[in-house]
């Protein structure tokens, strides 16, 4: 018995093992989070955010009905997809990985990337006849995404393709501005009625934008206890690079967009380049005096100025809890009535208005209508700026192919295939006024139906100069600072928190001259060093 | 095998028997995948860790070489330098604090729960709960419970309470970090003992009933047993646990991360395995971000081996020669 009992705890010790030992082989050939896609001739991996999931459905749907091809669609919730560990691993991957991330330029350096020149080399079709997609692309945003793939070597290459323009600029709410009187000095007719005496449009300059400000809290302190109270300016602490949509657009405008308005200081775009001025990618030069433009210094202190009381060093004209806030929370806070209080103005991007979709934030009282009516608007300019609005754009989101991609060529093709005119217009139709970096005019779409506050977007990001990281007046790509391509610093180094913080307790120049100090004494080494920089006194 | 390598009562020409050699064959084969395993995942990344520390990338050449100590200086120089690193590198060590007030509290319960209190069987199922539970998960609810966002309308029972007894607290806000921090020590202690309280009470249990009977014929009263006849011999267990307190060190980042979600003005919520963590996350696992990110292990690596020789030489100390 004792005999027969150990024989069958040996045969189900033997056939837990020879199952585990499947199992474990199983996974193996598994694609572990891209899911299994056999049987496809193309698979997608796209991070499955903002943009929704209509555009590439119906994307790779057209693309199977010219080709003949299986297009395999696989969503993720991770920015960069999970793909670096794919990519490194050369295994189980994906044919187009649609990131939000930038990545992408580290998959080059390690060679995991396939080059995209012949994409850029493709025709697609265009409104005005057939032309190649780097003549169709937007020529300002192109050069951000060629890079060496080995540093130094002279040989700039394509490796991503845009995905969506993103402008950032403001919003504000419609219902407050129609009954919200004004004081104080008189405003043009085109801001204040001089009739009525109420706001009949949102302030389009620094100083409407404080009278705009001032006005609110006034209004404000007339509204009777347990009712909806309102502030004048909405941010969030948490998401706070969302104060870059001002400072971005301000600073510009001090500062020159693309001729410096300060002799020797370089204008925004060169602010990018980094102090470069060789075309040899082995000796670049550096010079982080950028760091001290003063049109940057003149925006933090007009930020500073309208955010921060300065007695108390505490925050002013916003939510009081504005630093355990986020970007969700904003979200919410402006277009939703569940709210206590309100800001009147956001800063706000593209999305917000399909984000606060998604969210179900739009009809908090579930009538049907909207809790809050909202439209897009410039952020003010400086007083005594006379250019065309400036916006902060964002282009970070790319597709790129894997070197070691089973089907490059079909993948390559597909991301052609979406940069003919009609198909950019369908994303723009899909994503409810997202729009792609290319030369269309989302304005004229058929059978858009976009909402008013998707064609003030419209309006703005066509009318308007757009601000982003990239030296956009260096024409030649080979002298684009290696600074800028492989390490994107931005304006702050790296500490958005400590920037916040400082806002409430500095001024603009002690901000600046700790941020330069810092980036000299931790960061240029190492620049120096890893890129064979001459530094610039 | 041909003939003639084997001689007639079966011996291999080298000496070795058929079975000897079948027997050699067999243990080899069993041994082949435990040491290509231990070689390749235990060797070759460890190996890998203590060399990359020294080593620099080249990128216009694309390789990596020699740079003897210039990381480690530069590194643990921003150690004392630069605000930022000096406040991960010290808040990883806020583990420390966080488990030895952890130790007393798990030695009283487990000791309480070691007498089979009433109902002991419906606490040891309570205090296990958070363990099984995702640290994820649990922390979302904690942190649901303390939000403070009356802007958006999110006030968590907890907080209500907090403002309720007079205490000013102003939720996640990274504006006030010393809030922060104890809310995340709060969190710690609550989440983290149950694992602790079953491991000592187990092991006070295993104590000999005849011992503890022998000493409370002598008068021995509810603390004295504790102190001096159950600590001293579930001593072996308590080094154990102390040993994995120092190691936590070059593992604190999850439940900061997962509270604040931002490391804060100057890493005030940061610690260095986040800051590795996050080193991979920008930059992805090239060369120069796995230099980095070794750089950084190896020096909490070096200010930790000390601790742990010396800590572990003391507790072999106090711990009584016993078995039973």
């Amino acid at each position: 018995m004792k005999k027969f009992a150990k024989k069958m705890m040996s045969l189900a010790l033997t056939t837990v093992a020879c199952f585990t030992m499947i199992f474990a082989t199983a996974c193996g050939g598994n694609n572990g989070p891209t899911g299994d896609n056999s049987g496809y001739d193309l698979r997608i991996t796209y991070f499955d955010g903002g943009y929704g999931q209509g555009w590439i459905t119906e994307g790779a749907k057209s693309f199977e009905a010219l080709t003949g091809k299986k297009v395999g669609l696989i969503p993720s919730s991770e920015y960069d997809c999970g793909a670096d560990i794919y990519l490194q691993s050369g295994k189980n991957l994906s044919d187009i990985y649609i990131i939000e991330s930038s990545m992408w330029k580290g998959w080059v350096k390690s060679g995991y990337l396939e080059p995209l020149d012949s994409v850029y080399d493709t025709e697609v079709d265009t409104a005005s006849g057939k032309q190649k997609i780097s003549n169709f692309m937007d020529q300002q945003v192109k050069g951000k995404y060629y890079l060496e793939r080995k540093i130094g070597n002279g040989m700039m290459q394509p490796w991503a393709l845009p995905l969506g323009a993103t402008p950032n600029a403001m919003a504000y709410n419609c219902d407050v501005l129609e009954v919200l009187p004004h004081n104080g000095v008189a405003l043009s007719g085109e801001v204040v009625s001089s009739q009525t005496g109420l706001w009949v449009a949102p302030p389009r300059t620094v100083s409407e934008l404080k009278a705009f400000i001032d006005d609110v809290n006034a209004y404000n302190a007339t509204i009777p206890e347990g009712e909806t109270k309102y502030v004048p300016l909405g941010w969030c602490g948490k998401n706070a690079n969302i104060l870059f949509y001002a400072i971005y657009s301000w600073w510009a405008q001090a500062q020159g967009y693309q001729t410096s308005n300060y002799e020797g200081e370089g204008s925004f775009a060169d602010f990018w380049n980094f102090g470069n001025t060789s075309s040899d990618t082995r000796s670049h030069t550096l010079d982080t005096r950028v760091f001290l433009q003063s049109g940057l210094q003149f925006a933090i202190d007009t930020l500073i100025d309208i955010l921060v009381n300065e007695d108390t060093d505490q925050w002013k004209n916003t939510l009081e809890d504005v630093m355990s806030i986020s970007s969700q929370d904003l979200q919410k806070t402006f277009v939703s009535n569940s709210v206590k209080v309100k800001p009147v103005l956001v800063f706000a991007a593209s999305y917000l208005e399909s984000e606060t979709i998604k969210y179900n934030y739009l009809d908090s009282d579930g009538d049907g209508q909207r809790d809050v009516n909202f439209k897009f608007m410039p952020v003010p300019k400086l007083d005594g700026y006379e250019g065309k609005d400036v916006v902060y754009c964002s282009y970070e989101d790319v597709m790129v192919v894997p070197q070691k991609a089973t089907n490059k060529e079909l993948a390559k093709q597909f991301l052609a295939f979406m940069c003919n005119q009609d198909k950019l217009e369908m994303f723009t139709k899909e994503t409810k006024g997202c729009m792609r970096p290319f030369n269309y005019d989302a304005r004229n779409i058929q059978g858009g139906n976009f909402s008013e506050y998707t064609q003030g977007v419209f309006d703005l990001y066509y009318n308007s100069l757009h601000a982003f990281e990239y030296p956009i007046n260096c024409t030649d790509l080979l002298s684009v600072s290696n600074v800028y391509r492989y390490e994107r610093p931005t304006f702050i180094g790296n500490d958005i928190d400590a920037f916040v913080k400082a806002l409430k307790t500095e001024n603009g120049q002690k901000i600046m001259t700790d941020i330069y100090n810092s980036i000299n004494s931790h960061d240029v080494s190492t620049w120096v060093k890893n890129y064979r920089l001459t530094v610039v006194e | 095998m041909t003939n003639s390598l084997v001689n007639k009562t079966g011996k291999h020409k080298n000496g070795m028997t058929r079975r000897h050699r079948k027997q050699m064959i067999f243990i080899f084969s069993l041994m082949l995948f435990p040491i290509s395993q231990w070689l390749i995942f235990w060797l070759y990344p460890n190996v890998t860790n203590l060399v990359l520390p020294f080593t620099t990338y080249d990128f216009f050449e694309g390789k990596i070489v020699f740079a003897g100590f210039e990381n480690l200086l530069t590194e643990f120089g921003k150690v004392f330098s630069t605000p930022a690193t000096r406040n991960a590198f010290f808040n990883s060590w806020r583990a420390l604090p966080i488990n030895f007030i952890i130790l007393p509290i798990s030695v009283i319960v487990g000791y309480a729960f070691s007498k089979h209190v009433p109902g002991e069987r419906i606490f040891r199922i309570l205090f296990f709960i958070p363990s099984i539970i995702s640290t994820v998960t649990l922390v979302l609810c904690f942190k649901y419970i303390f939000e403070y966002a009356p802007s958006a309308d999110l006030t968590g029972p907890g907080a209500q309470l907090l403002h309720k007894i007079g205490i000013d607290w102003h939720g996640w806000n990274m504006e006030y970090p010393q809030q922060v921090w104890t809310m995340i020590y709060i969190y710690c202690i609550w989440a983290g003992f149950s694992v602790n309280v079953i491991m000592i009470s187990s092991a006070m249990q295993r104590i000999p009933e005849a011992l503890i009977e022998s000493a409370k014929l002598d008068g021995t009263g509810f603390w004295r047993e504790l102190w001096s006849i159950r600590i001293p011999l579930i001593m072996p267990t308590i080094s154990v646990f102390i040993i994995n307190s120092i190691m936590c060190v070059t593992s604190f980042f999850l439940v900061p991360m997962t509270f604040m979600t931002t490391k804060g003005p100057e890493g005030i919520f940061d610690t260095f395995p986040w800051l590795m963590l996050r080193h991979v996350e920008e930059n992805g696992l090239d060369p120069s971000t796995m230099i980095a990110v070794s750089t950084l292990g190896f020096i909490l690596m070096i200010c930790l081996t000390p601790i742990i020789i010396v800590t572990k030489a003391i507790t072999d100390k106090i711990t009584p020669d016993v078995s039973f």
